[in-house]
């Protein structure tokens, strides 16, 4: 594997993952079990304020390393260095004082807020284990509110009542109350439409420059991350095969996988020109 | 609340329609409970044919179903021509014997089937998890009335429980052994009931806790540090509940006839026997009373599982909304 990664000294460096695998175990106790690499050696390391986007087809395995970062799964080897400690191995308890600086954005904004909440009480669940009282958690959800351009009224509405992208606003809205320094996107963008993703990039670009916050971009689709990441590092088959800056990722692919994504977001840009120059 | 209206309507229909579907098989059915007395050569068939216009049977269906249905208002369903008497007091004295052995194994079930789902689901494919799948499958694979069979063979066999010879409904004992003496009687009935309905009911529930914790509300709620047990009971089991409420529903409608068989193999004074009598000596409105008493917690158990679900599920109550 090609292990080129521009690199910085480790105290520039907000996160770096160095030498991460993880894999599982197909079939059950009684049947033959096959073990299967879902990310195998992944290097990469992100700067404060800064936005690296892992990309790669369905499977490739960044969802596995997203898990992994946000330590929702634990790595089978490798270290996750975040603000200079090594989260990769540390038990629950120990991961309490870890959580509020990493806080994730899931592909389905549906399903990532429990639809039984209310806005308010989604987005001040975090704060209530950090023993807040009522009316800090109010205030700190309100704040949320008007920071993802939602009116702070509707924290007493049902989280049903949100639309596909306002729900997205209020998973980030929830993610910032804990002042999170690392924020993985899931594939936030997908599912919805073209307006609301421009949308929610913009807002999660000046929300990045106000907090000075940190992403790590999971995505199949280039040509939308290329409008928001630094850098790239190009996934297939569970490993990076291709990483580098956006621009030369972007006009100068070295890798096949690569090649192909980037075709394939030509593809279904110049689809939805035709389109749209057919509805006009 | 016009929901609500609108299900019971649904109810009152479909209690109907079962009666009427009632009277439809019963009139049927070759036999009658007058057959045996014509093979008896002492009674002449004018004897016969007076008692049946005495009971009303030789009346047409449509005058019988109406006579029923004004002896269901008054609240006799009809009149047992084999106990001489009004049906709906001898339902009533045989049903709650048998509520008494449903609810219990209800309650057990429920209380056995919840923990240990929510437990097995958390272990996941580990060996207890497996042990149970293929326990489970063979359990409900196989007939009721044939568990129930196997182990009361077995606890006859080694004499498991001490005799009990006590009258059920405790006279002439003290509380405390007019209690031990119910506990007796009820263990092997509601053991089996237990065995056989709990088979069903983890799987359902450890199937639908599986589901919750893999949705991504509860990741997220994991991803912010929340303690295991605060996600288990804020987040995985309200959102469980759903499916286990629905078939929380068909147990309450099941109190009156999921019991039948195994009293007929224990020997429980409850309503499976007496139904089982009625059919077999074709004393109809007997078993049209037994058949109406279960539709009727049949239809009630949905109604509160419908209500429940309401509470429950803000999803629910939203379609209710938009269904208006």
């Amino acid at each position: 594997m090609a292990n080129s990664f521009p690199t910085t000294e480790l105290n520039h460096a907000y996160v770096r993952v160095q030498g991460l695998s993880k894999g599982y175990v197909c079939g059950g106790r009684w049947c033959r079990r096959v073990p299967t690499a879902a990310a195998s050696e992944i290097d990469f390391e992100i700067c404060a304020g800064k936005t690296l986007a892992l990309v790669g087809a369905s499977g490739s395995g960044k969802s596995t390393v997203a898990r992994c970062v946000t330590r929702l799964e634990r790595p089978d080897a490798g270290q996750i260095w975040l603000d200079g400690q090594d989260i990769a191995q540390l038990r629950r308890r120990d991961l309490v004082s870890v959580r509020p600086k990493i806080q994730m954005i899931f592909q389905d904004a549906v399903t990532s807020i429990n639809p039984r909440f209310s806005a308010a009480e989604a987005i001040e669940e975090p704060l209530r284990i950090q023993g807040k009282s009522r009316s800090e958690r109010r205030s700190i959800a309100e704040a949320a509110m008007q920071e993802v351009a939602l009116p702070p009224a509707g924290l007493d509405r049902s989280v049903m009542e949100f639309s596909g992208g306002q729900r997205q606003r209020l998973a980030i809205a929830r993610a910032l109350t804990t002042r999170p320094k690392l924020l993985v996107l899931d594939e936030a963008f997908s599912g919805l439409d073209l307006s609301t993703q421009a949308q929610i990039a913009n807002l999660l670009l000046d929300l990045q420059a106000a907090h000075a916050l940190t992403y790590l971009l999971i995505s199949h689709d280039l040509a939308l991350v290329s409008n928001m990441a630094d850098t790239v590092a190009v996934m297939a088959y569970g490993r990076i095969v291709e990483h580098g800056g956006t621009q030369q990722i972007v006009t100068d692919p070295k890798h096949e996988e690569t090649r192909k994504l980037l075709s394939s977001a030509k593809a279904a840009q110049s689809q939805l020109a035709r389109r749209a120059g057919a509805s006009a | 609340m016009r929901y609500l209206g609108r299900t019971l309507l649904h109810a009152i229909l479909l209690l109907a329609g079962v009666s009427i579907l009632c009277f439809l098989f019963t009139e049927m059915a070759p036999g009658s409970f007058f057959d045996e007395l014509r093979l008896n050569p002492q009674v002449s068939p004018e004897t016969i044919s007076a008692l049946r216009s005495r009971y009303g049977l030789d009346q047409p269906l449509i005058v019988r179903y109406g006579r029923w249905v004004r002896s269901a208002a008054r609240a006799d369903f009809g009149y047992s021509i084999a106990y001489n008497a009004p049906v709906a007091p001898l339902l009533w004295g045989r049903a709650k014997n048998t509520l008494l052995l449903t609810t219990t194994g209800m309650l057990l079930t429920w209380l056995i089937s919840v923990s240990l789902g929510v437990w097995l689901a958390a272990r996941r494919g580990r060996m207890l998890d497996q042990a149970f799948r293929i326990a489970s499958s063979f359990v409900i694979s196989i007939p009721e009335v044939v568990i129930a069979v196997a182990l009361l063979a077995i606890v006859v066999r080694w004499r498991l429980l001490p005799m009990s010879a006590g009258p059920l409904n405790g006279e002439g004992i003290s509380f405390w052994n007019h209690l031990r003496d119910l506990a007796i009687r009820m263990l092997l009935p509601v053991t089996i009931l237990v065995f056989v309905e709990s088979a069903i009911i983890v799987r359902h529930v450890r199937a639908s806790v599986l589901e919750v914790l893999g949705t991504p509300f509860v990741q997220a709620a994991h991803s912010f540090g929340i303690s295991r047990a605060r996600v288990l009971f804020r987040f995985v089991l309200p959102a469980a509940a759903s499916p286990a409420i629905a078939l929380f529903g068909f147990s309450l409608a099941g109190l009156v006839s999921g019991s039948l068989l195994i009293e007929v193999v224990c020997g429980w004074p409850g309503l499976g026997p007496l139904i089982l009598e009625a059919t077999l000596s074709r004393d109809f409105y007997l078993v049209i009373g037994g058949i109406m008493l279960s539709a009727l917690f049949m239809v009630g158990g949905n109604l509160i599982a419908d209500v429940m679900l309401l509470a429950a599920d803000p999803r629910i109550r939203t379609g209710a909304l938009d269904a208006r």
